[in-house]
């Protein structure tokens, strides 16, 4: 049996793999998920405010306080007042940075300690909230936190099966290696093949081991998102090493390229590959548990502020490139490296978006916030990049929308988009090409589709199970590894294992989508949301753009598709990802601010 | 925190819908492609050499391999140049430099894509989850060689059918060249990719005055009614003349005309019958109607025949369309004519494939003999009888074979194209009426006014000899 043929019976094994790991991780995210949206509302514990009944002085009842509670007249209120001068949305009560705020929203009077207040203010164990006639005292409940003996107390892990999931991407890892090593055997040396099978050994192997190791360590590890982004870096890795190693030619019609020189600049490109996954993984746990354990994004915002276009003038300035990608992204490193702050200036984006977002922002925020986005819009335009725009776009509205419930503005804000959309389209000629490509899908072949059609062409021939690993046609496909991935991965996997990759990028949206009701901060729960929206937007644009759904604009899939800054920036998101979901399975607030608290009370008293 | 929740659920309700639509657009895609962007001209050229690795092979009817990948993954053509350049137009390149070809019509079958999964999985499981499927073609290779032969390098083409079951037996044009050069694009020469058999738009010239005939039969028109024939001088102002009979033919019938092939009598009844009645008797021979066969089509034979000028009418009687008028044919269709007439007036639809060898050893065959069109066995009859005398004493008479019983009509086509260059072809199409032999046959020679008779007639006889 040649390689190719084993490599076709080898598919069905690959989709056995795969496809039940994303089953499992869907279904059980999904009842995970409306399981939690059955249950009452989590407040977080040890803090209440004391509503005293204003006739009757003696009748105190405590109201539980979530991460942010809403105090007003209508009926989306968490807590409801009545009576004469109480705004539908009076104020709302919230915590950040182990800190509880009292914030007006809304022109009505809001009283703190019998002193109105215009602007957010800090709030202590027994100040008096006054709204309208009833009034609330803000109360620290030292005994539930004692109770609780200074420790976290954590929301169960759904159940599911998520040793199943680990063992069958680990099964994966071991057939996919055995698979490229069997592949290398006809196109490279013995000695190439080995060390190329040595170095996946160690990487899944590491990725295996910080796995166990962190999700013992890390309380709150979210099982479900490390297995998603496991079992799709996987693929990434798999893919990638077969469009290097297998059913590769030796380009003989170069003059003077000796077949030593070929298999260096194979090896060269593996290793760059691989040591951004390593400096992923090991970037991992590090930002794993800065995030669980301290309150280091939270301070990190307003420098973010900052960062953010600082990140996009530097590639304006000093980005190179553009022949090979039509923008401009890249900043050489002495070493003959390449940076594409871009990437991370996505990760900036987003913890910007969460600090202005933690609650429903005032006016003069929202409008900070939009000129401060319209700043960086323009300089990544003018880089241009408009593969993140497409990305941070909807990942900005859908944070605003969910965190304010502003959907008036999200609707006239995405309507002020669509006329930029269309001024750009006037003004940029590429972006009239692309488009005028993407309209020509079916009916020509030309410059500008080619290589749409061409993935479209690979995808057609994949078919249910794909055509086996090495069996597809990534040559003559622009941009095969990079930007048309998920067509190759597609002809050579499958549309099973094609559709649970999408599938995976839901169970991440899910996963954090639920942990955003039990997070014990607005923050948190913005955040969550911004990277794993930005993760599934991301991978949506990138996959219709592919398969010819939408106008493609030069995106990666995250964790499959090449590119060292890209594959980092994924991990950082995915690390980030994960911390911020552990932090919000703990009922009450992080263990150090409980300490605070204690220490605080103690002095008072 | 209710606002909060709310809008979550909003947004998980929004997202499901997301992910179903977007899943089921993918999908959707996948499938468009599979059905819209196959063998298109715009392929992926780069791949294919990779992808036809372990394609099928496609073999004549006779069992000699046209196209087949070996051992090492590399695609060749016949060894012998004769038959790897005749069968070039229907076999194809693997490159797909010629499109609506074997190679990129049928690749789906040739790559073996498409099996039940079933059937997939047990050829995986034996390890040979890749190869694909052979075709074996109705081509025989002998008249396929004797057609390119005979053709000489000389721009044309040549169709034999059997007219009974409809298959292709041989389809040839020429010039030609070898695949390999095809595939490797160099040296090409002019037209050579172009497969005048099928996608070919000859005038018919006097092979149309078959269509007048049938028209003036289903006429209340006498046939017996005789027409002086004024050698060169026109029928009319601007209307048909003798160009190869100075004198004329003086007073013919429809036989005599039809043996002679005379000009005035064919220019004069289609003036009497009126353009209707021709382009009637036309259509239900199939012209202006898309003539599609196992995934092949042939180019639409037209007659399209204006009603005000009735010098051009004339010139359309005879095939020679004036003016805004057309009269076209393909090689092809015109040997399915003939067929019709030999086959009781029933034109059986042609195939080309015969079956389909599976892996296993299996052989499909695909189920025939749909008819395309179809006349009154009677009408057939008659013109099977004015035909016979065309071969055996008329202008047909090089197309006589002994021991056949040939019957055909000759053609010669002498026309100025829109850019005034001028059209030339010799054309015959005919047929033996003999019940073991039942092949029809066309030829048509470019750039000269004779020829295509004899080469008609060695067909039919290299046929028949099989």
């Amino acid at each position: 049996m040649s390689f190719a043929d084993l490599a076709h019976l080898a598919r069905y094994g690959f989709a056995i793999l795969v496809v039940p790991v994303a089953v499992i991780l869907l279904t059980k995210s999904l009842r995970d998920f409306i399981q939690r949206m059955k249950y009452a509302r989590m407040p977080v514990r040890g803090f209440f405010l004391l509503a005293s009944d204003p006739l009757d002085e003696e009748l105190v009842r405590p109201l539980p306080l979530y991460h942010t509670t809403l105090i007003g007249s209508s009926k989306s209120a968490d807590i409801r007042v009545k009576g004469k001068g109480v705004a539908r949305r009076n104020a709302m009560i919230y915590y950040f940075d182990r800190r509880w705020y009292l914030e007006p929203t809304s022109q009505a009077l809001l009283f703190l300690n019998h002193k109105e207040i215009k602007e957010r203010t800090e709030i202590r164990q027994g100040d008096v909230i006054g709204i309208g006639t009833q009034q609330f005292s803000f109360v620290v409940d030292i005994s539930a936190i004692e109770e609780s003996g200074l420790t976290e107390e954590l929301l169960a892990e759904p159940k599911g099966r998520s040793w199943m999931s680990g063992i069958l991407i680990v099964l994966l890892q071991l057939a996919g290696t055995a698979m490229i090593y069997a592949g290398m055997q006809n196109t490279v040396t013995e000695e190439l093949s080995l060390l190329v099978v040595i170095v996946l050994a160690v990487l899944f192997l590491f990725a295996q081991l910080l796995y166990l190791s962190m999700s013992r360590l890390t309380p709150g590890f979210d099982e479900s998102i490390w297995h998603s982004v496991m079992l799709l870096s996987t693929l990434g890795i798999l893919l990638q090493t077969r469009l290097l190693f297998l059913s590769r030619r030796f380009p003989d019609w170069i003059e003077g390229y000796t077949m030593e020189e070929w298999f260096g600049s194979l090896r060269s490109v593996f290793f760059n590959q691989t040591v951004a996954i390593f400096i992923g993984l090991i970037l991992f746990p590090l930002i794993l548990l800065l995030v669980r354990r301290t309150s280091i994004l939270e301070k990190l915002a307003p420098f973010c502020f900052v960062l953010t276009p600082l990140l996009y003038l530097i590639t304006l300035f000093m980005g190179s490139g553009s022949d090979t990608h039509g923008a401009g992204l890249w900043i050489n490193l002495p070493g003959g490296s390449s940076l594409q702050l871009t990437e991370f200036a996505k990760i900036t984006w987003i913890i910007v978006l969460a600090n202005f977002f933690k609650a429903r922002a005032s006016k003069r925020n929202i409008i900070i916030f939009a000129v401060w986005a319209g700043v960086n819009a323009v300089l990544v335009l003018l880089l241009p990049d408009l593969g993140s725009l497409m990305v941070l776009l909807p990942t900005t509205l859908i944070v605003f929308a969910i965190m304010t419930s502003e959907f008036l503005i999200s609707f006239l804000a995405l309507a002020g988009a669509s006329v930029v959309g269309v001024l750009a389209y006037n003004a940029l000629p590429y972006v009239q090409r692309r488009l005028y490509g993407w309209v020509s899908l079916w009916e020509e072949l030309n410059d500008y589709n080619r290589q749409i059609i061409y993935g479209l062409q690979a995808v057609g021939r994949g078919g249910l199970f794909g055509r086996g690993m090495g069996n597809g046609s990534p040559e003559g496909i622009p941009l095969a590894s990079s930007d048309m991935i998920f067509a190759i991965l597609w002809e050579e996997m499958g549309l099973l294992i094609a559709i649970s990759v999408i599938a995976l990028f839901f169970v991440i949206w899910l996963r954090s989508a639920s942990a955003i009701t039990t997070a014990r901060d607005g923050f948190t729960s913005s955040l969550i949301l911004g990277l794993s929206s930005c993760l599934l937007m991301e991978a949506l644009i990138v996959i219709g753009g592919t398969t010819g759904l939408i106008p493609l604009t030069g995106v990666t899939l995250p964790f499959i598709a090449r590119g060292g800054s890209s594959i980092v920036a994924k991990w950082i998101m995915a690390a980030l990802l994960v911390g911020t979901v552990a932090r919000s399975r703990s009922l009450s607030i992080s263990r150090k601010a409980q300490k605070q608290y204690k220490k605080e009370l103690e002095a008072r008293s | 925190m209710k606002q909060l929740r709310r809008n979550i659920k909003i947004f998980l309700v929004v997202f499901l819908a997301l992910f179903v639509l977007f899943t089921g657009g993918v999908v959707l895609q996948s499938q468009r492609a599979r059905t819209t962007l196959y063998a298109s001209s715009g392929e992926n050229r780069a791949a294919l050499a990779q992808r036809y690795a372990q394609a099928g092979s496609i073999i004549s009817a006779d069992g000699e391999i046209l196209a087949a990948s070996d051992a090492d993954g590399r695609r060749s053509y016949n060894s012998d140049p004769l038959l790897a350049e005749a069968a070039l137009h229907v076999v194809g390149d693997y490159t797909h430099n010629i499109t609506h070809t074997v190679e990129s019509l049928w690749q789906n079958e040739l790559l073996g894509e498409g099996r039940a999964l079933i059937e997939q999985l047990r050829l995986d499981l034996q390890g040979r989850g890749l190869q694909g499927n052979d075709l074996r073609l109705t081509l025989r290779s002998d008249l396929m060689k004797t057609a390119y032969q005979l053709l000489g390098g000389r721009r044309g083409a040549a169709v034999v059918i059997n007219y009974e079951s409809g298959a292709v037996l041989a389809s040839v044009s020429s010039p030609s060249v070898h695949p390999d050069q095809v595939v490797a694009w160099r040296d090409m020469p002019d037209t050579a990719l172009f497969n005048r058999a099928f996608q070919g738009r000859y005038l018919p010239g006097s092979t149309f005055k078959i269509v007048t005939a049938a028209a003036l039969l289903q006429s209340p028109y006498s046939t017996e009614e005789s027409v002086y024939c004024q050698g060169t001088t026109p029928l009319m102002p601007g209307g048909v003349n003798e160009t190869h009979s100075n004198a004329g033919h003086g007073e013919v019938n429809l036989q005599s005309a039809m043996t002679q092939s005379c000009n005035h009598y064919f220019g004069h009844i289609a003036l009497e019958l009126g353009d209707q009645r021709v382009t009637r008797a036309a259509e239900q021979m199939a012209f202006n109607e898309q003539i599609s066969f196992d995934r092949f089509s042939l180019s639409k034979s037209q007659c399209l025949i204006g009603r005000e000028d009735d010098a051009a009418l004339t010139w359309a009687g005879i095939g020679q369309p004036a003016g805004e008028d057309r009269i076209t044919a393909s090689p092809l269709h015109l040997a399915m004519i003939s067929g019709m007439i030999a086959n009781n007036g029933r034109m059986t639809e042609p195939y080309l494939i015969d079956s389909i060898i599976y892996p296993s050893g299996n052989e499909s065959v695909i189920s025939r003999g749909d008819i395309v069109a179809q006349i009154d066995p009677g009408l057939a009859q008659q013109l099977e009888d004015l035909l016979r005398q065309v071969v055996s004493s008329g202008t047909g008479v090089n197309a006589q074979v002994s021991g056949l019983d040939v019957c055909g009509k000759t053609g010669t086509a002498e026309r100025f194209n829109e850019e005034g260059e001028p059209v030339i072809s010799s054309l015959f199409t005919g047929f033996s009426s003999n019940q073991d032999y039942p092949y029809a046959v066309a030829v048509v020679l470019d750039d000269t006014t004779y020829g295509s008779s004899a080469i008609a007639g060695q067909l039919l006889a290299a046929a028949a000899n099989h």
